[in-house]
């Protein structure tokens, strides 16, 4: 008989104390692997969209947050439309495209999602008097997909003549209420065409209702009113120029550049970063008791029987091995269920957590594998050692 | 190969004070003999098998395996040397319980290096001492003759030169306590030295000698 079987029959003969060690192992890694997934896909969105926009401008209300405004930018307070107006006529800033929001939280049959009100370019015309030549692409852009390519999958035609009755959709809220080009929605009691469904972006943009400006402002009873203006397409030389001269034409709003906001989530990620560090040395240090405690109590329990390996001749080196391999296969259990786990919830709460999809990391195996294996080796070591020392010469008495 | 004890001590620290178990203990045991190990309870008889058998090291003296003594070597050689030249039987079987009867046999056979022909030489045994029907069998399923014919097996299968037996049927009934001794006198008829504790004088008259301890000296009145 091998001693890795003896471990196996040994392992399921107590069983529940089993499962209790590798569960412990497991939810420690579970926490480590969803943070770390969730975090390494937020970094990768925060670098697409870092390496999409360049540097580009956003206005927002003085008291908004740039954070609320990365997750879905549903801020408490608004600005005057008339900012648009006061860029464009302003003229001398460099500005080649000016995309203006309002984004409510809504409910569709049940479904929480963002309706949002963009500029259309036959309204941006109107509302600036003709002035500025594009002022609605830029807004699609930052939404994830470019204006004029070949797999765009709104057609320009659309978004230049977005009407008053019509929307587009996200992909998730396509998705979960099987809607599709031709469908309508009620939104805060106006029926609404769907003119496209937006292909999947990975950003909350997947769980947008977007409509024109207007019409997302009178059904919200915020009349002339944005929440954000989004400035691209400027020259990075004349970057800090731009943003002096807005300061000083709009002194009421806030002007951030999306390098300011993507350091705001690079920082946010960093923080993530180190709460997985600090899960990492509480999962080590609790994992770790609470295999040493079962090992411990395994010893104690099992003093009798490694007498008798003892007494039948097994070395102390034999009964080390005996609990270590035991360790091995908790650690090797812990760490494969935590991985399965961590990764199914960072890819179910990753969306609603960070705002972005999150797919299993096949590294991570790798690292949860060792972690667990080796803090369940390190907390096995004592029990194991002190299991070599038990006294055979115990089993010549009776329990 | 003679297994020899000369002047052992022995004393366990209580909390009431000291116990002397055993009392500059000598004795010779010669490769082939059989020899009953008899006393009163406490007298020290288990504690000197387990000293014989380099389970439990004296306070004062030397046990010779040989010309060696086997408190000199290092734990894991006395421990390969248990598994390879020592057969334990004890009083309680002291079976893994949740190891079938094959697996309790073969784990013995397993730890004493001598791991050829293991399923053969198990089969064989098993069928020796009727056991080939119980083989799939975990120690809770026997009858307590059957355990301890299986310890008995665990002990035998790796033909060990000494069998250290600690009261073999102090748990049994006189009719199975007979059949497990037949099977011991087997084994010392076909060369094994065997050094066997009882407290049963029809068991100890297996013995070719019979060594008496009181008070952890050995009585030369017997």
């Amino acid at each position: 008989m091998k001693i890795h079987q003896l471990v196996v029959k040994e392992l399921f003969q107590r069983s529940s104390q089993l499962w209790t060690s590798v569960i412990a192992v497991a939810l420690g890694i579970a926490v480590m692997v969803a943070v770390g997934s969730i975090t390494r896909f937020s970094e990768k969105a925060v670098a697409d969209a870092l390496d999409a926009l360049g540097t580009n401008i956003l206005i927002l209300p003085k008291n908004a947050s740039v954070q609320d405004y990365y997750s879905a930018d549903l801020q408490q307070s608004e600005m005057p439309e008339s900012y648009i107006t006061m860029l464009t006529d302003s003229g001398s800033l460099g500005i080649d495209n000016i995309s203006a929001k309002l984004s409510v939280p809504i409910e569709i049959r049940g479904k929480k999602a963002t309706f949002t009100g963009i500029l259309p370019k036959s309204e941006f015309m109107a509302t600036t008097g003709g002035q500025g030549a594009l002022g609605v692409l830029p807004a699609m852009q930052w939404t994830g997909f470019p204006a004029d390519t070949a797999v765009n999958p709104v057609p320009k035609r659309i978004i230049d003549d977005l009407g008053s009755d019509q929307a587009v959709i996200g992909s998730e809220i396509g998705a979960s209420l099987k809607l599709k080009k031709g469908d309508f929605i009620d939104v805060l009691g106006k029926r609404l065409r769907i003119e496209a469904v937006l292909s999947n972006t990975g950003t909350v943009d997947d769980g947008r209702v977007f409509a024109r400006l207007g019409t997302v402002q009178q059904l919200t009873g915020k009349n002339a009113l944005l929440h954000s203006i989004e400035i691209t397409g400027c020259n990075p030389a004349a970057l800090p120029e731009v943003i002096r001269e807005i300061n000083t034409l709009l002194p009421e709003a806030r002007v951030v550049t999306i390098r300011h906001i993507v350091g705001t989530q690079q920082n946010i990620n960093a923080v993530m970063r180190r709460i997985a560090v600090a899960l990492l040395i509480m999962m080590a240090l609790a994992g770790g008791a609470a295999i040493a405690n079962f090992m411990f109590a395994n010893v104690y329990e099992r003093r009798r029987e490694i007498g008798i390996f003892a007494a039948l001749g097994a070395p102390a080196g034999w009964i080390v091995r005996l609990f270590l391999i035991k360790a091995a296969i908790v650690g090797i259990a812990g760490g494969s269920l935590g991985y399965i786990i961590g990764t199914v919830c960072a890819v179910i709460f990753g969306t609603k957590i960070a705002g972005v999809s999150v797919y299993p990391v096949a590294s991570f195996i790798g690292w949860s594998l060792l972690i667990a294996t080796a803090v369940s080796l390190v907390a096995s070591v004592i029990p194991a050692l002190r299991a070599a020392v038990v006294d055979p010469s115990s089993i010549m008495k009776e329990e | 190969m003679v297994l020899k004890a000369e002047n052992i001590t022995k004393t366990f620290r209580r909390r009431h004070g000291a116990v002397v178990a055993l009392d500059k203990v000598s004795l010779e045991i010669q490769e082939g003999e059989f020899v009953g190990v008899v006393g009163p309870s406490g007298s020290g008889k288990s504690t000197l098998l387990a000293t014989l058998g380099g389970m439990n090291s004296p306070d004062e003296g030397v046990v010779l395996w040989g010309n060696q003594s086997i408190y000199d070597w290092n734990v894991k050689k006395r421990a390969q040397w248990r598994g390879a030249d020592i057969g334990f039987v004890f009083q309680v079987f002291n079976l893994i319980p949740y190891l079938s009867v094959y697996e309790n046999i073969s784990v013995g056979l397993a730890l004493s290096d001598k791991d050829t022909k293991a399923r053969e030489s198990i089969a064989r045994i098993l069928d020796e001492l009727d056991l080939a029907g119980q083989k799939d069998h975990t120690p809770a399923e026997l009858s307590v003759g059957q355990q301890q014919r299986v310890a008995l097996a665990r002990a035998l299968i790796k033909k060990p030169r000494f069998i250290l037996a600690d009261e073999p049927t102090g748990n049994l009934d006189p009719d199975t306590g007979r059949g497990v001794m037949n099977i011991i006198k087997l084994q010392h008829a076909a060369g094994t030295t065997v050094v066997m504790i009882t407290h049963d004088r029809a068991v100890a008259e297996y013995a070719q000698r019979t060594i008496k301890i009181v008070d952890g000296r050995i009585d030369n009145t017997v």
